[in-house]
């Protein structure tokens, strides 16, 4: 996928395609609105910023989703107060089920949260996401693991691995 | 409750209407359409724009005395200082300097002196932190909270002492003897985090105040001098950015735009921001706001994202042309020097004046980087 980076019409597009999905890492790394939109804005100041030639839509999915935590990384360390805030009430026009489910994988630590994202949204295998986040696949593995454990705990429900 | 509730939790998180348009406008209004019809008009105004960039470069040269920017290298151009490139090998959370020598930590609790020679890290500690908390250096010592105790340790005897407990406790910043922290308190409805207390924890008295009583306002300091810290604040009445007078406890609003990063040097605040691109300054008490000329060339979507200071000099990280490049400036005379270039992402830089350390990685999706060391004259 040779596109030219710098023009209007491929930012549109990848602002459209990406922005909820960088939106989601952001929120589940910062636990703040304010902060999570700001860190999405980040990540396309940084495909701008950096004339990138992705080999496919795959790569340059990975790419941004790599930059986001990076970001998101970035700015834990700058706004530690902001980092603890959960959902605002009524934010998201979602049920007390779901709001009781992001909740929980809210509380888990900084690093489960994008693995179980990515492993039941984005529908990453255990390697892709090793490939994505930069660790060995045992290590995504027992991490993914102990997230489901603390999510049994707070849940009561299973989640399997499928 | 499944997967299938969990897949569709995160379903209804989606970036709001709002944010993409923001990040639409932002971004493109950084970049230049490349339509046929536009490229033509670009041409006509770049031929223009030149001559007028001419008239300009001469002007400002004569003003600033600028140094031009040096000729690219393939990778990086340290100059002409004698300079190594050492790598870390890690990830870099926190960088400071202390008694001569660079620290750094990882993001889970780990110290690391960094070792110049063989340009590695070397672990000093394992310290009683929370993930990706911030460390701060103040004469010896540092500071951190695991969330419920703020430690002070020692950096020479490796020891460490609490110095101030409270639930969900964090320090913000840390100088000449005085710590800024806050407790942030639990919403039963939310179940989150909504209110803050901002304290002052006086080290040389062991007296604590309270800087600001609990509330929803939250305070986001960017640097703290001693004498005054500067923040960006979201409170009930305002926000932007506030320079708050530790003598007198009294915030004073600066400017109402939020501000990327900062840093105080010699009474004056250097800051960036998302909206309004390129490098700027403003007096502690809201006067002499400037922007400061950077060489980065003609690229609408060059970013300051890194600034760090020291002495007469400030240092920043000016992403321009794809690339990120280590600028000095001389404050009093505005004359700038690249140090280094062709940088992907420089995400720390600290200076003791005569050693400036930058964090970087060689694209910021990389999730490790190196240590770029550049001696200064």
């Amino acid at each position: 996928m040779h596109e030219a980076l710098h023009t209007n019409d491929y930012l549109q597009r990848v602002v459209d395609k990406y922005s909820d999905m960088l939106f989601r890492i952001t929120l589940l790394h910062l636990k703040n609105k304010s902060d999570a939109e700001d860190a999405a804005q980040d990540v396309f100041f940084k495909l701008v910023e950096k004339e990138h030639i992705f080999e496919s839509d795959e790569h340059e999915k990975a790419w941004l989703i790599r930059v986001a935590i990076n970001v998101c990384k970035d700015r834990l360390k700058s706004a530690w107060f902001r980092k603890t805030v959960v959902f605002e009430e009524n934010l998201y026009n979602t049920t007390p089920e779901k709001k009781e489910v992001l909740s929980s994988v809210l509380e888990l630590p900084v690093k489960y949260r994008s693995i179980v994202l990515l492993f039941y949204y984005e529908n990453y295998s255990i390697a892709e996401i090793a490939r994505i986040i930069g660790k060995k696949e045992a290590t995504i593995g027992s991490q993914l693991h102990r997230a489901r454990k603390l999510l049994k705990i707070k849940l009561e429900e299973d989640f399997d691995n499928e | 409750m499944n997967k299938e509730i969990l897949r569709s939790a995160f379903d209804d998180i989606r970036a709001s209407d709002e944010l993409t348009q923001r990040i639409i406008n932002s971004i493109t209004r950084k970049n230049i359409p490349q339509t046929y019809a536009v490229k033509y008009y670009r041409q006509l105004i770049i031929g223009f724009a030149s001559l007028i960039l001419v008239a300009s470069v001469v002007g400002i040269c004569f003003n600033y005395n600028f140094s031009p920017p040096l000729p690219k290298e393939p990778y990086i151009n340290f100059a002409n200082h004698e300079s190594s490139i050492g790598g870390s090998g890690g990830d870099v959370c926190e960088m400071f300097l202390s008694g001569g020598s660079m620290y750094y930590t990882d993001y889970q609790d780990k110290l690391y002196r960094f070792n110049s020679p063989t340009k590695a890290g070397e672990t000093v500690s394992t310290l009683e932190i929370s993930y990706a908390s911030r460390v701060f250096e103040d004469r010896g010592f540092i500071y951190y909270s695991n969330a419920s105790t703020i430690f002070q340790r020692d950096i020479g005897k490796n020891t460490s002492v609490p110095l101030v407990s409270g639930k969900n406790i964090g320090v913000n910043a840390v100088r000449n003897g005085l710590i800024l922290y806050t407790l942030a308190f639990k919403d039963d409805t939310s179940g989150g985090f909504t209110e803050f207390e901002y304290h002052i924890f006086d080290l040389a008295s062991y007296k604590d105040e309270v800087l600001f009583a609990r509330s929803k306002d939250s305070w986001n300091f960017l640097d703290f001098d001693g004498e005054t810290a500067v923040a960006d604040a979201f409170t009930r009445n305002d926000s932007g950015l506030f320079a708050i007078d530790m003598a007198t406890r009294t915030p004073k609003n600066l400017l109402n735009l939020s501000v990327h990063e900062g840093k105080i040097l010699n009474g004056i605040f250097y800051y960036t921001s998302h909206d309004e691109p390129g490098l700027w300054r403003i007096g502690l008490n809201g006067n002499g706001m400037s922007q400061i000329p950077v060489p980065d060339t003609n690229d609408p979507s060059a970013f300051v994202g890194r600034i760090t200071g020291y002495g007469d000099y400030l240092y920043v990280a000016d992403c321009f042309d794809g690339e990120n490049n280590i600028i000095q400036i001389n404050l009093q005379t505005h004359q700038t020097t690249i140090l280094a270039e062709g940088l992907g992402s420089v995400w720390k830089l600290c200076t003791d004046g005569k050693t400036l350390y930058a964090y970087d990685t060689k694209s910021p999706a990389d999730m490790h980087g190196d240590i770029t060391v550049i001696p200064l004259s």
